[in-house]
C-alpha cells in the first residue's frame, strides 16, 4: 500500500515536469530581432526609407526611347540585351525577360511597398503624440504610389486625351499587397483619377518642411500633381499646382557658380531639388554610351552657361551629359526649374502671358552669364509657347520628361516624329 | 548496452582440465541461425587474443570462475560475453550475423528497438559498412551505402541529401539529423565520423511522425558509440593518411585561347569596346584589347601586335592553375576510444584529431573529445551523462579556377600569373595604364597579383562546440520507466578575415578613398593606411529538455510498448560582426573612419560612404511538443502501432500555426513465417508491414503575414534605419503536409543466406511551397515562394544482402540497393505559364503540368540551324521562325518537348565484400538512372558581356552546310540575347543523366587485433549515358568532379 502511494506521488511530480514544458510566454519570443511584422510607424518609415523601393526606383524607359541622346552604331551593337537594343529602335519585340528588372517591375515594386504601408497604417491608431509621423508616413505612401503610377502611365500608355480616356486602356491598378489578387487593366481615365487621388492625399498629409529633398513634402506633391495635369492638358490645374509648389520652394541655382570641370558638377543637395528621384540604371543612358543629340547642343546660345556646366566633350568631339541633379546617377524627381517651366507653359495656354515672361526671365537669368543674357519679349503667345518649349528641352533633358512631352504635344498636333539611324553592322 | 546480436548460452559443458592452477575453457562459436561454426573471430580476454578455428572452437585461460571475453568478427560485429568454468563440457556461444535484418536495432532517436518490433520503414548502416569509407564527415558516406538516400545536385543551388524522393519542392530538402536523441543543431562537420556506431534512416510516416513538423524530408538518426559492460579496459585506435589527386582542369569546357582572341579582335573591329574605353570608371580591358587599342592609336606596330598575339594564342590558363595554384591534397585522421566498466558503472572516452590540406591549400584541423558514463547508484535508477567538445580551425588558401577575375568580367583563357623568371604578373582590375599614372606616384600600388595576393589575405574560421547531455532513468513501476533528459549545447564560431595592407582589397579601398591635392601633392586617406580586418562571431545556444514515460508490459507472447512524453527546445543564435580599418598588426593600433560622410571616390569623384561591416543578429526558435508512440504485439507475430505528435513554435503567424493538425501515423505487421501454415522451405522468413501516416514540413522562413527585415545600412540622410521586405503577405498560405502509405516485405531465403526487404510507398504531398513565376504587377519580382502544387509520389525500394559464398577462409557477400521513385505534379495553383520560365540551366522550376515529373526537363521544338545564317530555327504558331522574342513570349509550356525528370527516378548502390583468409576487399558502385540534365553551351550574350566562353564555340556554325553537322549557332553581331535564350533550351543540350560511379575500393588486412586498410575513394564514373564525358553530378562552367583520394590506415583493438 505504502509503496503504491509513493509511486503515485512520484507520478504526480513527473506530471508536473511535463507541465513546465508548456508555459505560455515561452513561445512569445521573437524569432529574429531583425525581423518585424510592420506594426509601428517606425517600421513603416523604415520600409519607405529603403530608397530602392521608393525614391530610387523610377522608370527610365521613356528617356531611353526619346531623342535627347543617340548611340553610335558600334555602341548600339555592343548592347548585349535585346531588350535594350530594341528599346532604342522602338522595336516591338521587347523580351524584358532577358533582364532581371525593368522600370515596369521597379514601379510595381514601389506600388506594392506603398500598398503594404497603407494597409498596415490602418491598424495604427492616430494619437496626439504620433499624429505628425502618422500623417507623414501616410502622405509618403500616397506620394510614392502616385509617382510610380505616373512614371508607368507616361511610358507604357497612350497620351491622355479626355475624349478617349474612358475607353483607352490604362495600367493595372493594384490597391492590395496580397499577390493572390489577379491584376486587371483599368482604363486610362481610371489610372489618371487614381494618380490624382493619391497625390491629393499626399498633399493633405505631407509636411511642409522636410529635412532633405530625399523626403517628399507638400511642395513635392504639388509639383508632381502639376506634372500630372500638364500631361493631361489641364492647364488651369497645372498652373495652380505649380504655383502652389513654387510658393514653398522657388530658389534657383546660379549656374555661374557651378563647376565646368568636375565629372559631376551638380550635387544632390542643391537648392532646386524639391524631391529627389533616381531612375533605374539603363546602360545606354550611361555617359559612356549616351551622346547628346547635336541638334539639342546647337540650341544653346552663346553665353548659355548650361552648355559648359551640363556637358563634357568626348574624345570624338561629341558631348556627354553630366548635369544630372542627382550627381552621378540620373534624376527624374521634382525640381524648382521644372515648376517654373510648367507654370510658364500653363500661363501662356490660359492667357497669362505676362506671368510666363516673368517666369522665364527669373529662370533664365540664372542660366546665362550676365553679359549674354537678354529678357525674352515675344510678339505673340505662339512665339512665347514655342520659346518655353525649347527652353524646356534645354533645361529638363535626360530626365525622362522628353518622352511624355513628345506624346502630349503630338496630341496637340505638334507632329514631332523621331528617327533613329542604325547602319547595318557587319 | 545492447549490440546487434544476442547471446545464447547452451549448457553443454565439458571439462578439459587444470593447467598450472589456471582454468582452460574451451568454447565453440556457432551461427545462431544456421548453426554453422564461425571461423576467424577474434576473442580477447585477460590472457590475450585467440582466434576461433575452422570448427569454431577456441580456448581461453582464466583464473576466475567467470571469464569476461570480447568477441569480434566482421560479419557478426563485436560483443561481450561471459564464459563460465564448467566441468566436462564445451560452451557453445552463438552469434547472429549483424547483417541479418531481424536483429538490427533501429533507432528512432527516442528509442532503440529491434527492427522486427517495428512496423515502419528504416534503413540501417552499421559500423562495418561505415568504416569502409574514409571521410571527414558522416553524411557524405551515406549516399554510397544507405538505401533510399541520394544526393540531389539537380534542383537546388547546393547539393543536399534526399531521402526517398520529394516531400517538398522548396530549396531545402535536407532531412532532419538526430544525434543520439536530440536534433543536431550545430555544424554537421563537427561530428567525427569515427565516433558514430550506426546510422538509421527513417523513411515512412510510421518512422518519422514521432519527429513531427520537421520530419517531412525524412530523418537520419546518428547513434554514437556507447560504453558497454566490457569489464576491463578496452579500446580502439585508428589512424589514416589520405592523399588526394590533383583536380582535372581539362574537364572544364574552357574556350580555346585562339578562339577567344579571335572573338576579341572581331569585337574590337566592331567598336564593341568603345563604350568601355570611354567609361570614366576605367573598367579593365584584356591584354589583347589593350594591344589592339595601342595598335589603333599608333603605339604598337602590326608586327609587334602579331608577335605578342601569336604567343598569347598558345597559352592555356589551366596550365598555370595546374602548375602554380593547385596542389595535391593530404589529410590525416587519428582516433582513439577507451572504455571500461560493468553493470553499475561504465564509461567511454574518445578523442580524435584530424588534419587536412586540400588542393587549394585550404587547411583545416579538428579536435573531437568525448566522455560518457553511466552510473547505476541504486537498482532502479540509472544516470547517464556525456560531455563532448569539438574544435575546428580552418585557414583559407589560394584562389581556384573561377575565383580570379578581370574586375567584373571573367578571366580570359590566355591569362598568365607569372613571367619566365617566376615573378608574379598582374591581372587588371581597372585600366592599368590609367592606374599607373593617375596618382602621380602618391597612391599605393593599384595592381592585383593573383599568385601572391592570398599571402596577404588571411581568412580563418575557429569553431568550438561544447555539448552536455544528461539523462536520468527511473524505474517507477516494474514495467514503467521515466526518462528525463536534458541537453545543452554551445557552439562558438569566429570568422576572421584579415586583409594585409599589401592585399589588393586593402590597397584598392585605401586608394579609392584617397584625396590628392595635385598642387601640393598632399594626400588624405579617408580609409586609414593599414590592414583591414573583418571579425564575425556567432554563438549558438541550444537547450533541449524532454521527459518521457516508457511502458513495456508482456503477457505471455503479447507485448505492449508505449512512450508518452513532451519536450521543449530553445535555440538561440546571436552574431556580431565588425570591421577594423587601419590596423597595425604589430601593435594592434588601428584607425578610425567616418561612416556617415559621403566621400568622393578617387576615379570618378562620385560620392559614397566607406563600407561599413558592422552587424548584429539575434535569432530564437522555440518549440513545444508532445508525443506518444505505442505498439502492441500479439502472439509474437502481429504488431499494431500508432504514433502522434503535436508541435507549437514561436514563429510568426501563430494563427497559421494553430491550424497544424497533429501529425500521426499507424502501422501493422505480420510475421507470416511464424504461422503454422507457412511452408518450410526456401523462404525461411517473411514479414509483412503496412503503415500510413501524415507528416509535415514547417518552414521557419514562411509566414502568412508580411514581414520586414531591418538591414545594416542606413538612409542617405541621418542615421535612419531602413528595411527590406522579408516575407510577402500571403493570406492564402497553408503548411505543407504529406501522407504516406508504406507496404513492406522483409524476407529471408535459404536459411537467411539471402535477406532483404522490399517496400512500396505512395505519397501525396499537399500545398507544397515552390518558387513560381509571378506576375510582375504584383510588385514582388519575377518569382515568388508560395503554395505551388500538390504532388503524388510512388516508389519501390529493395535492399538485398546475399552471402554468395561462405566457406572456411573464403566468403563473398553482396549488398544490393535500388530505389525507384517517381514524383509527379498532381495539381498546381497557377494558370498556364510560359515555357521560358522552365529552361534554367542551374535551377529547374517545378512544372505546372499535371502528370509530369515535378522537376521536368523541357526543351523548345526546333528544326535545326538555318542553312543561310546558322540561326537556330524554332516554331512560332506552327511555322518555322527565327523571331526569338516572340517564340520566348508565346511558347506555352504545354507545347514544349518533355524529356523527363530532372531527379533520378532510379538509384542505388551495389557493394561486394570478398574475404579470403585475413584479407577483405570491399568494392562499391553507385548509380543513378532515368533522368535528364541540361548542359551548358556557348552563350554569346555572356561571352560578349562577361567574357564567359565555352568550348562548344569551336563547333559553331561557320558556313552553309555546317548545319548538318552541328547544332551550335553561328556567332552573330549585334548579339541577340533572345537567340541565346532560345538556344539554351534546344533538345540537343539535354542529356541523359544515367551513370554508374565507382565509389570506393577498400582492402583490409587483419592479423590478430591489428588491421591495416587501403581505401580509394571518388574513383569516378565507369559508365555514363552521355557521350560527351560530362559527369551529370558535376557539370558547369567552372565545376570539376571531386578529386580521387587514396587512404592508408591502421586500426588496433585492445
Amino acid at each position: 500500500m505504502n509503496n503504491r502511494r509513493k509511486n503515485a506521488q512520484l507520478l504526480i511530480c513527473i506530471a508536473a515536469v511535463l507541465v513546465i514544458h508548456s508555459c505560455d510566454n515561452f513561445l512569445d519570443e521573437k524569432p529574429d530581432y531583425k525581423l518585424a511584422v510592420p506594426s509601428t510607424l517606425a517600421d513603416l518609415q523604415a520600409i519607405l526609407d529603403n530608397t530602392y523601393y521608393t525614391s530610387e526606383s523610377g522608370a527610365y524607359e521613356g528617356e531611353a526611347s526619346s531623342d535627347d541622346y543617340y548611340l553610335t552604331d558600334a555602341d548600339w551593337a555592343s548592347l548585349y540585351y535585346t531588350t535594350d537594343r530594341n528599346m532604342y529602335t522602338w522595336d516591338t519585340n521587347i523580351p524584358f525577360s532577358d533582364k532581371l528588372q525593368s522600370g515596369w517591375s521597379l514601379g510595381y515594386q514601389s506600388i506594392f511597398t506603398c500598398n503594404l504601408v497603407l494597409e498596415n497604417i490602418q491598424e495604427i491608431v492616430k494619437t496626439s503624440g504620433n499624429e505628425a509621423l502618422h500623417e507623414n508616413v501616410l502622405g509618403q505612401a500616397y506620394y510614392y504610389r502616385g509617382n510610380a503610377y505616373l512614371d508607368l502611365v507616361g511610358i507604357w500608355c497612350k497620351a491622355y486625351d479626355s475624349m478617349t480616356a474612358e475607353k483607352e486602356l490604362g495600367l493595372p491598378l493594384r490597391m492590395k499587397s496580397d499577390f493572390n489578387v489577379v491584376s486587371v487593366r483599368n482604363s486610362l481615365q481610371d489610372t489618371y483619377d487614381q494618380i490624382i487621388h493619391d497625390l491629393e492625399h499626399a498633399i493633405r498629409f505631407l509636411p511642409t518642411h522636410v529635412e532633405s529633398a530625399w523626403f517628399p513634402s507638400k511642395a513635392a506633391a504639388y509639383g508632381l500633381l502639376a506634372r500630372t495635369f500638364l500631361y493631361m492638358g489641364n492647364y488651369e490645374k497645372a498652373y495652380l499646382f505649380s504655383d502652389s509648389s513654387l510658393m514653398y520652394r522657388n530658389t534657383l541655382m546660379d549656374y555661374s557658380s557651378l563647376s565646368t570641370a568636375s565629372n559631376f558638377p551638380i550635387n544632390r543637395d542643391n537648392p532646386e531639388n524639391i524631391a529627389i528621384r533616381c531612375p533605374e540604371y539603363l546602360i545606354m543612358l550611361d555617359p559612356s554610351y549616351a551622346r547628346i543629340n547635336p541638334d539639342l547642343i546647337e540650341m544653346y546660345r552663346e553665353g548659355d552657361l548650361r552648355k559648359s556646366v551640363l556637358f563634357r566633350k568626348n574624345v570624338d568631339e561629341s558631348y556627354r551629359f553630366v548635369g544630372s541633379y542627382a550627381n552621378h546617377t540620373p534624376f527624374n524627381g521634382i525640381s524648382v526649374n521644372e515648376m517654373y517651366l510648367i507654370r510658364a507653359e500653363s500661363a501662356v495656354r490660359i492667357g497669362l502671358l505676362f506671368q510666363a515672361i516673368e517666369d522665364m526671365d527669373t529662370l533664365l537669368k540664372t542660366r546665362f552669364d550676365s553679359s549674354g543674357y537678354m529678357k525674352f519679349e515675344p510678339s505673340s503667345e505662339e512665339e512665347m509657347l514655342s520659346f518655353i518649349l525649347n527652353e524646356r528641352r534645354k533645361e529638363l533633358l535626360m530626365r525622362g520628361i522628353r518622352w511624355m512631352d513628345i506624346k502630349r504635344l503630338n496630341v496637340l498636333n505638334h507632329q514631332t516624329s523621331l528617327v533613329r539611324n542604325i547602319e547595318a553592322v557587319s | 548496452m545492447m549490440k546487434w546480436f544476442t547471446l545464447l548460452l547452451f549448457a553443454w559443458i565439458f571439462k578439459i582440465g587444470d593447467l598450472q592452477g589456471q582454468q582452460r575453457i574451451v568454447a565453440k562459436l556457432v551461427d545462431a541461425v544456421n548453426g554453422r561454426p564461425i571461423h576467424g573471430a577474434v576473442i580477447s580476454s585477460e590472457s590475450g587474443l585467440v582466434r576461433s578455428g575452422t570448427d569454431g572452437i577456441f580456448e581461453v585461460v582464466g583464473n576466475t570462475d567467470t571469464l569476461n571475453i570480447v568477441i569480434e568478427h566482421d560479419g557478426y560485429g563485436k560483443s561481450n560475453h561471459f564464459l563460465y568454468r564448467q566441468i566436462d563440457s564445451i560452451q557453445v556461444v552463438t552469434l547472429r550475423n549483424s547483417n541479418l535484418l531481424e536483429e538490427v536495432l533501429v533507432s528512432s532517436g527516442l528509442q532503440r528497438i529491434p527492427r522486427e518490433r517495428s512496423t515502419g520503414s528504416f534503413s540501417f548502416v552499421g559500423q562495418h559498412t561505415l568504416e569502409e569509407q574514409v571521410s571527414f564527415d558522416i553524411l557524405s558516406k551515406l549516399p554510397a551505402v544507405a538505401n533510399s538516400v541520394m544526393t540531389d545536385r539537380a534542383t537546388a543551388g547546393s547539393s543536399s541529401l534526399i531521402v526517398r524522393g520529394l516531400s517538398t519542392i522548396r530549396g531545402s530538402k535536407q532531412p532532419l539529423v538526430i544525434l543520439d536523441n536530440f536534433p543536431y543543431e550545430g555544424d554537421l562537420e563537427n561530428i567525427n565520423p569515427n565516433s558514430i556506431e550506426s546510422v538509421t534512416i527513417l523513411k515512412d510516416a510510421a518512422a518519422t511522425s514521432i519527429w513531427g513538423a520537421r520530419a517531412g524530408n525524412g530523418v537520419i538518426v546518428l547513434t554514437s558509440k556507447k560504453p558497454s559492460n566490457v569489464g576491463r579496459l578496452s579500446g580502439t585506435f585508428t589512424a589514416s593518411n589520405t592523399f588526394g589527386s590533383r583536380p582535372n582542369l581539362r574537364y572544364i569546357p574552357q574556350m580555346s585561347s585562339s578562339d577567344y582572341i579571335e572573338v576579341e579582335e572581331f569585337l574590337f573591329r566592331q567598336g564593341y569596346y568603345n563604350s568601355r574605353i570611354n567609361n570614366n570608371a576605367r573598367p579593365p580591358l584584356t591584354p589583347i584589347v589593350e594591344m589592339l587599342l595601342s595598335y589603333s592609336e599608333g603605339g604598337l606596330t602590326g608586327e609587334e601586335y602579331l608577335a605578342r598575339q601569336s604567343r598569347l594564342r598558345t597559352i592555356d590558363v589551366r596550365n598555370s592553375f595546374e602548375r602554380e595554384i593547385y596542389q595535391a591534397s593530404f589529410s590525416q585522421q587519428y582516433f582513439i576510444d577507451l572504455f571500461a566498466g560493468g553493470q553499475k558503472f561504465n564509461w567511454l572516452m574518445s578523442g580524435g584529431f584530424d588534419f587536412s590540406t586540400d588542393e587549394l591549400a585550404n587547411k583545416s584541423n579538428r579536435i573531437s573529445l568525448r566522455a560518457i558514463n553511466t552510473i547505476q547508484p541504486i537498482s532502479k535508477v540509472s544516470l547517464q551523462s556525456e560531455m563532448a567538445y569539438n574544435s575546428r580551425h580552418s585557414i583559407d588558401g589560394k584562389p581556384g579556377y573561377g575565383d580570379i577575375t578581370l574586375g567584373a568580367y571573367e578571366l580570359y583563357p590566355y591569362a598568365e600569373f607569372s613571367d619566365e623568371l617566376g615573378r608574379p604578373l598582374t591581372i587588371a582590375q581597372r585600366r592599368e595604364a590609367y592606374i599607373d599614372t593617375v596618382g602621380g606616384g602618391r597612391l599605393l600600388d593599384w595592381h592585383y597579383y593573383p599568385l601572391d595576393d592570398y599571402r596577404f589575405r588571411n581568412q580563418s574560421m575557429t569553431l568550438q562546440d561544447f555539448t552536455v547531455n544528461t539523462g536520468l532513468t527511473i524505474n517507477l513501476l516494474r514495467e514503467l520507466n521515466l526518462t528525463v533528459s536534458y541537453q545543452h549545447k554551445q557552439q562558438h564560431t569566429v570568422d576572421d578575415l584579415h586583409y594585409g595592407i599589401n592585399s589588393y582589397f586593402a590597397r584598392d579601398l585605401i586608394n579609392l578613398y584617397s584625396q590628392l591635392d595635385r598642387q601640393t601633392g598632399d594626400i588624405i586617406h579617408r580609409v586609414p593606411l593599414g590592414d583591414i580586418k573583418d571579425v564575425k562571431t556567432t554563438t549558438l545556444r541550444a537547450n533541449n529538455f524532454r521527459s518521457q514515460f516508457d511502458l513495456q508490459k508482456s503477457w505471455g507472447s503479447n507485448t505492449l510498448a508505449l512512450i508518452v512524453g513532451g519536450e521543449s527546445r530553445d535555440l538561440r543564435t546571436s552574431g556580431q560582426s565588425h570591421r577594423i580599418y587601419g590596423l597595425n598588426s604589430h601593435n594592434y593600433s588601428f584607425g578610425h573612419v567616418d561612416y556617415s560622410t559621403l566621400n568622393p571616390e578617387f576615379i570618378r569623384g562620385t560620392l559614397s560612404r566607406i563600407p561599413n561591416n558592422d552587424d548584429l543578429n539575434y535569432r530564437t526558435s522555440r518549440f513545444l511538443s508532445f508525443f506518444a508512440n505505442g505498439s502492441y504485439t500479439l502472439w509474437d507475430k502481429f504488431i499494431i502501432s500508432g504514433s502522434a505528435r503535436r508541435d507549437a513554435s514561436n514563429l510568426f503567424g501563430l494563427k497559421t500555426n494553430d491550424k497544424w493538425s497533429p501529425f500521426w501515423s499507424t502501422g501493422a505487421s505480420w510475421e507470416l513465417s511464424k504461422e503454422p501454415f507457412y511452408p518450410k522451405g526456401t523462404f525461411n522468413y517473411t514479414r509483412l508491414r503496412l503503415s500510413y501516416g501524415i507528416n509535415g514540413n514547417i518552414n521557419p522562413g514562411m509566414s502568412a503575414l508580411g514581414t520586414i527585415r531591418y538591414r545594416n545600412s542606413f538612409h542617405y540622410i541621418g542615421n535612419r534605419p531602413t528595411a527590406w521586405h522579408d516575407n510577402y503577405p500571403n493570406p492564402d498560405l497553408r503548411w505543407e503536409t504529406s501522407r504516406i502509405i508504406n507496404f513492406g516485405v522483409d524476407f529471408g531465403v535459404l536459411k537467411n543466406r539471402i535477406i532483404g526487404s522490399m517496400e512500396f510507398y505512395f505519397k501525396r504531398s499537399f500545398d507544397l511551397f515552390g518558387y513560381m513565376p509571378n506576375d510582375i504587377t504584383n510588385g514582388i519580382g519575377q518569382e515568388v515562394l508560395r503554395n505551388a502544387s500538390s504532388i503524388k509520389g510512388k516508389g519501390l525500394s529493395i535492399e538485398i544482402t546475399s552471402t554468395n559464398i561462405e566457406r572456411p577462409g573464403v566468403s563473398w557477400q553482396t549488398n544490393f540497393n535500388i530505389s525507384f521513385n517517381r514524383d509527379i505534379t498532381e495539381a498546381h495553383y497557377l494558370s498556364t505559364t510560359l515555357g521560358r520560365d522552365f529552361i534554367s540551366t542551374s535551377r529547374p522550376s517545378p512544372t505546372t503540368i499535371i502528370g509530369h515529373p515535378v522537376y521536368s526537363i523541357y526543351s523548345y521544338q526546333w528544326v535545326g540551324l538555318s542553312s543561310e545564317a546558322g540561326d537556330p530555327i524554332g516554331i512560332l504558331e506552327g511555322e518555322p521562325s527565327a523571331n526569338y522574342t516572340q517564340i520566348l513570349n508565346n511558347t506555352e509550356l504545354e507545347t514544349m518537348l518533355l524529356h523527363g525528370a530532372a531527379l533520378p527516378t532510379a538509384y542505388g548502390s551495389i557493394g561486394n565484400r570478398f574475404k579470403w583468409r585475413d584479407f577483405q576487399l570491399d568494392i562499391r558502385i553507385s548509380y543513378k538512372a532515368g533522368y535528364y540534365f541540361r548542359r551548358y553551351s556557348i552563350n554569346y550574350t555572356h561571352l560578349f558581356s562577361r567574357g564567359t566562353g565555352h568550348s562548344d564555340f569551336e563547333h559553331r556554325w561557320l558556313a552553309s552546310g555546317d548545319e548538318t553537322s552541328t547544332y551550335v549557332p553561328s556567332m552573330v553581331y549585334p548579339n541577340n540575347s533572345s537567340r541565346d535564350a532560345f538556344f539554351t533550351g534546344i533538345p540537343e543540350l539535354v542529356e541523359r543523366g544515367d551513370h554508374i560511379r565507382l565509389r570506393y575500393v577498400t582492402l583490409h588486412y587483419q592479423f590478430s587485433n591489428f588491421k591495416i586498410f587501403f581505401n580509394a575513394n571518388n574513383l569516378g564514373i565507369i559508365w555514363r549515358a552521355n557521350t560527351l564525358g560530362i559527369d551529370p553530378d558535376y557539370h558547369g562552367l567552372a565545376v570539376m568532379p571531386p578529386i580521387k583520394t587514396f587512404s592508408v590506415g591502421a586500426r588496433v583493438n585492445f
